[in-house]
């Protein structure tokens, strides 16, 4: 996540904070909405996650569980003018996927349509909004190859923590 | 398993008061609201079905 983060901005950081829930964690970065230089333009981001920790017998580590996220790329700082969605928060919608809030001339507004998605990875939307989009990468040489071992953690049971089991 | 990431040694987590500053910073932000309005709402189901809103929500640990 680190590693995604810093590809975007030389400035944020990811926090986590504590739900309601003693069990849930929600992952944010500060500051929020990220400017995004895109050709001539400025785009925002903004991305959170709700997550659990898991001990991992197997392992003996600690691992932490994503359980929802948001990823939004907007034309405003306010989240206003949002352009694509990642989402996955199985409390109100069960299965991930992803909003273009676009009009499609047979298909009419396509924001109010879940696409369907599998679970997407923070560094998967990274390397999209760089590699296809063009976002102005933040982060050296070498981003790509770093992004993609930044991934192969996140194997859909959780990353790791920094802390082995004591 | 109650476990708290302040036993992992997670220098990123804020306290309880710190996360709530954060949140109630968003909702001036984003919305233009205090928190406390920004739950009134909820509680009254007057919020719009918007980003800023999904994203506090979020932050407020819903959608798991």
């Amino acid at each position: 996540m680190h590693v995604g983060l810093a590809c975007l901005s030389t400035t944020a950081a990811w926090r986590s904070g504590p739900s309601p829930d003693s069990e849930v964690f929600s992952l944010l970065h500060i500051p929020g909405a990220i400017p995004l230089s895109v050709s001539n333009r400025t785009l925002f981001f903004e991305a959170t996650q709700l997550f659990r920790f898991r001990y991992d017998l197997s392992r003996r580590e600690w691992r932490c569980c994503t359980l929802a996220y948001s990823y939004s790329l907007a034309e405003d700082a306010q989240l206003a003018k949002e352009c694509i969605a990642w989402h996955w928060h199985p409390g109100t919608s069960r299965e991930p996927h992803v909003h273009v809030r676009t009009e499609h001339p047979a298909l009419g507004r396509l924001a109010r349509l879940h696409l369907p998605t599998a679970r997407v990875s923070f560094e998967s939307v990274v390397r999209f909004l760089i590699g296809d989009l063009g976002v102005e990468c933040r982060a050296g040489e070498g981003w790509s190859e770093r992004l993609a071992e930044a991934e192969a953690n996140w194997t859909g049971s959780g990353f790791r923590t920094s802390v082995p089991h004591p | 398993m109650a476990v708290m990431a302040q036993d992992l040694s997670d220098p990123g987590m804020l306290t309880p008061d710190e996360y709530e500053q954060v949140i109630e910073e968003r909702c001036q932000a984003w919305l233009g609201i205090d928190l406390s309005e920004f739950k009134r709402r909820l509680r009254d189901a007057e919020l719009p079905d918007t980003p800023a809103v999904g994203h506090i929500l979020m932050l407020l640990g819903v959608g798991a």
